[in-house]
């Protein structure tokens, strides 16, 4: 934060941590509070990558393989969630076995709908198909309030759409 | 004006006019020759044409009509009534129209009497004794009408005199005088309506500015509006967007100069004021809004008070260029519509509207020509149509002298230029009626009618635009005439300004007009192009603010060869000055309360390229890329600084960025580095994990990192 200043909220490692029981500890802080009340939150999607666990690279979608198995056919995910058709819409995968911890989709539907927080969804410049409809996912789930992108990677994402649509040429 | 001796010439020529004209078929305009009918030529200035035929009838009709309103007071002897003796022998009516000439003086002998109250025995006698006064009465009466309007006219005494050339209205900015063709965009918004990258103001710049830069636009903005422009991202780089002075500096003056002078250098020229006002702030009621807004009525310059509305007008303007130019779409941001039109499960279907009719008196003629040369493509896109009580009443072909609307109509305009206009009205209505309407303006419930204006009917439609039912009001007013109820015109024009109004609102004759040919070329028929642009595509289908990223020219030219990573170098500069605008906004609000802004961020590249040059402390394989990134935040920052500068004018911006790339030093560097205190930001990681739900799993490697 040198050059935007401000504070770095942090928390008790319970706030993130997969035990169900660490989680409840009722004097551990927990982000729930300051999640409400966001007022610009950073997002991007990605397309699920079935990469080694141990590879070193801190993605998060990089999965177990028995989870990337599970989550193969979902359409992207933006942090842990991971998007999957419901109906027309999109919306989240859960899993019988694993759980996620950060902020849920819901959460960001709620500040999304509230009018007030930003939530700025950034991807772009890739022809990369996976990416395109992970993107598509993301919108089509009603995350973003806006979506920082290039004009190419917007006529692709759209296109996933409506198909037949077309420039003037 | 003429002798005694002449004025007795022109009447007799015209009583053996009236005879002929006794004989001749309304239905059949070409069999009046006005060569042959000297006497009403010269009297009303007559040429030949249908119209002029259509003219003739309907002065002879008001001559008639005035004579009945006269008789019903004073009622003449034996029944010898003149109104009606002159519709019967001259036709004036339809019903007597379908008769031989013998025949209607064959139902005037039955009901006149002789001036001894005799009954008259023949056709011959009538003929001879009581034709020629109808005739003479007629003339008279005609004569007279013309005599009280010439009698009005001044005569000059006074010998011509060559006079100086004026000179036209000087520019406000002599730095940024358009060229003569070159069109115009005034840009001027409330402080709560260009607050942020999200505001109304930051979304029509970002959504247009493609195409004011394609079509040459000269931009001008007021000083705030300019510098939230520029804090958005946008138009940097663009010499014709200029600077007016701010809005408590004579801005708002500055912006009514430049209409002045775009109309007085070039009337053709098209030039649009996008106001976007906040009725809850003063300044929407400053003289100085109400004399831009008359100025524009008086040179026919758009005038548009909400962002739904200026989108949609500017969505037309650039389609319409496009298709007349036969442009490319060189910036790619116009969808096509595909053959059949879009499918209503793509939220980009054309939907009904619904559209409010209105004019003031002295424009009620030109609102009744609109209807008719737009009624086509007003009842393809608009099944729901309004109009205030009088104005209904004319568009559905009723008469201006009807009693119920009688006094009503062109209450506002008083003497001889209200006798003009009823002329003017009647005029069409009468041609409307000639050609028996059934559908279409002049035919029966075309229009549905409101409350009178000045009754009532203006707050109807104002509730209608409240309630977002209506979403096209056309009002054609009049800026010359002050009017009893010009406060409840400000409430439909205050409604129409709210945030959340989906309502375009036009206020004259020019503006309507070539809106509707924009309507017209781009939406009607097989015509390929639809009015929409990409981002309002975004906006439709998913319900997101597209931002698209920019190359700018003033950033140092990269080496990269790799396409795809300078177009991602641009996304992330647009998403840090997009983050760092919101902020700012969201700052704003919260500091009033004393709170915090928090920003939140998740895992993953990009958030770490969009916050670039948070962490130096980074340390990945990646580390050797990072010079690309390290300045994106700092840029943003200091894009703000540059703007917030107190030292620079907001004119004085463009030529200083101008310096500082060709100097190398764009994008300015912010010298406070730490524009946010720790109170007033908190940053939230808003980080995913995934864990295993049993507790046996959980010593998995990802588990564990």
């Amino acid at each position: 934060m040198k050059i935007l200043g401000g504070h770095r909220v942090t928390y008790p490692a319970s706030a993130f941590a997969l035990r169900k029981d660490a989680r409840k500890d009722p004097l551990a802080k927990t982000p729930e509070a300051d999640w409400k009340e966001l007022d610009v939150l950073l997002l991007s999607a990605a397309p699920i990558e079935r990469r080694p666990a141990d590879s070193g690279v801190a993605l998060a979608t990089a999965l177990p393989a028995d989870l990337a198995e599970s989550y193969a056919d979902c359409l992207g995910a933006i942090g842990t969630i991971y998007l999957e058709r419901h109906g027309d819409g999109v919306g989240q995968r859960s899993h019988h076995s694993y759980e996620q911890v950060g902020i849920k989709l819901e959460q960001i539907r709620k500040l999304r709908n509230g009018g007030r927080a930003k939530v700025m969804l950034v991807n772009g410049a890739e022809k990369n198909e996976d990416r395109i409809w992970a993107c598509w996912a993301a919108l089509k789930a009603k995350t973003a309030t806006t979506f920082v992108t290039d004009k190419d990677f917007a006529w692709s994402v759209l296109k996933r759409e409506i198909p037949e649509l077309g420039q003037v040429a | 004006m003429p002798s005694a001796n002449a004025e007795s010439e022109i009447e007799q020529q015209l009583v053996k006019d009236l005879k002929k004209i006794a004989r001749l078929d309304w239905d059949e305009p070409a069999g009046f020759e006005f060569e042959w009918l000297p006497g009403l030529a010269e009297t009303l200035d007559l040429s030949n044409g249908e119209d002029e035929v259509h003219r003739l009838r309907s002065v002879l009709v008001e001559l008639a009509v005035e004579a009945g309103k006269h008789e019903e007071e004073v009622k003449p002897r034996y029944n010898r009534s003149l109104s009606e003796a002159w519709i019967v022998l001259l036709g004036l009516h339809k019903n007597w129209a379908a008769l031989e000439l013998g025949e209607r003086r064959a139902h005037l002998i039955t009901t006149w009497r002789s001036k001894r109250n005799k009954p008259i025995e023949s056709v011959g006698g009538f003929k001879s004794n009581q034709e020629p006064d109808i005739y003479s009465a007629l003339a008279k009466r005609l004569l007279q009408a013309q005599q009280a309007k010439g009698g009005a006219r001044a005569l000059r005494l006074s010998t011509p005199k060559e006079m100086p050339p004026v000179k036209p209205a000087p520019w406000p900015i002599p730095e940024h005088v358009p060229g003569r063709d070159q069109e115009i965009v005034i840009l001027i918004a409330a402080q709560a309506m260009r607050q942020g990258p999200a505001s109304e103001l930051a979304k029509l710049a970002r959504e247009f500015a493609p195409y004011w830069r394609e079509s040459k636009t000269m931009v001008y903005a007021l000083e705030g509006s300019y510098k939230e422009i520029w804090r958005a991202g946008l138009m940097h780089d663009y010499k014709d967007f200029a600077a007016l002075p701010a809005g408590f500096d004579g801005g708002l003056v500055s912006a009514t100069e430049v209409v002045i002078a775009a109309a007085e250098t070039n009337p053709k020229r098209a030039a649009h004021v996008v106001f976007l006002i906040d009725p809850h702030e003063n300044s929407s009621l400053y003289p100085a809004t109400a004399s831009l807004k008359r100025e524009c009525l008086l040179t026919k310059t758009a005038f548009l008070t909400n962002y739904e509305g200026a989108a949609r007008w500017f969505r037309l303007e650039w389609a319409r260029r496009v298709l007349e130019d036969k442009e490319p779409n060189p910036s790619g941001l116009l969808l096509q519509r595909p053959a059949g039109g879009f499918g209503e499960a793509s939220r980009l279907a054309h939907k009904p509207r619904a559209l409010a009719l209105a004019a003031h008196d002295r424009h009620k003629r030109a609102m009744m020509d609109f209807a008719d040369a737009y009624a086509a493509q007003l009842e393809a896109h608009y099944p729901k149509r309004w109009a205030t009580r009088v104005s209904g009443h004319l568009l559905n072909g009723g008469s201006i002298f009807d009693d119920e609307y009688a006094e009503d109509i062109l209450y506002d305009v008083k003497g001889q230029k209200r006798e003009d206009l009823k002329a003017q009205i009647e005029q069409k209505t009468y041609a409307w009626e000639l050609e028996e309407r059934d559908q279409g303006p002049g035919s029966t419930g075309w229009i549905e009618q409101l409350t009178r204006g000045r009754q009532g009917g203006v707050i109807q439609l104002a509730r209608k635009v409240l309630d977002n039912e209506c979403d096209t009001v056309l009002f054609f007013q009049d800026a010359e005439t002050p009017r009893e109820h010009d406060m409840e015109i400000q409430v439909l024009d205050r409604a129409g300004q709210l945030a959340n109004s989906r309502c375009l609102i036009l206020y004259d004759e020019h503006s309507a007009r070539r809106w509707a040919d924009n309507v017209s070329l781009c939406l009607d028929g097989d015509r390929a192009m639809g009015a929409m642009t990409l981002v309002e595509a975004y906006r439709r289908v998913f319900g997101v603010e597209l931002v698209l990223a920019e190359s700018d020219p003033g950033y140092p030219a990269s080496d990269d060869e790799d396409e795809e990573k300078e177009t991602w170098k641009q996304i992330v500069r647009t998403a840090a000055t997009h983050m760092v605008g919101a902020l700012r906004a969201a700052g704003d609000r919260r500091h009033r309360k004393g709170e915090p802004v928090r920003l939140g961020i998740p895992w993953g590249g990009a958030a770490w390229d969009v916050l670039g040059g948070v962490d130096e402390d980074r340390e990945d394989d990646d580390a050797g890329e990072e010079p690309d990134f390290e300045r994106v935040l700092s840029a943003a920052l200091g894009l703000q600084e540059f703007i917030d500068d107190e030292t620079k004018k907001a004119k004085d911006l463009h030529d200083k960025r101008q310096y500082a790339v060709s100097a190398g030093r764009w994008p300015p560097s912010p010298r406070s580095p730490r524009p946010f205190a720790a109170h007033e930001l908190h940053v939230v990681p808003t980080v995913g994990v995934i864990g295993a739900r049993d507790r046996s799993l959980e010593s998995h490697s990802l588990v564990e990192r």
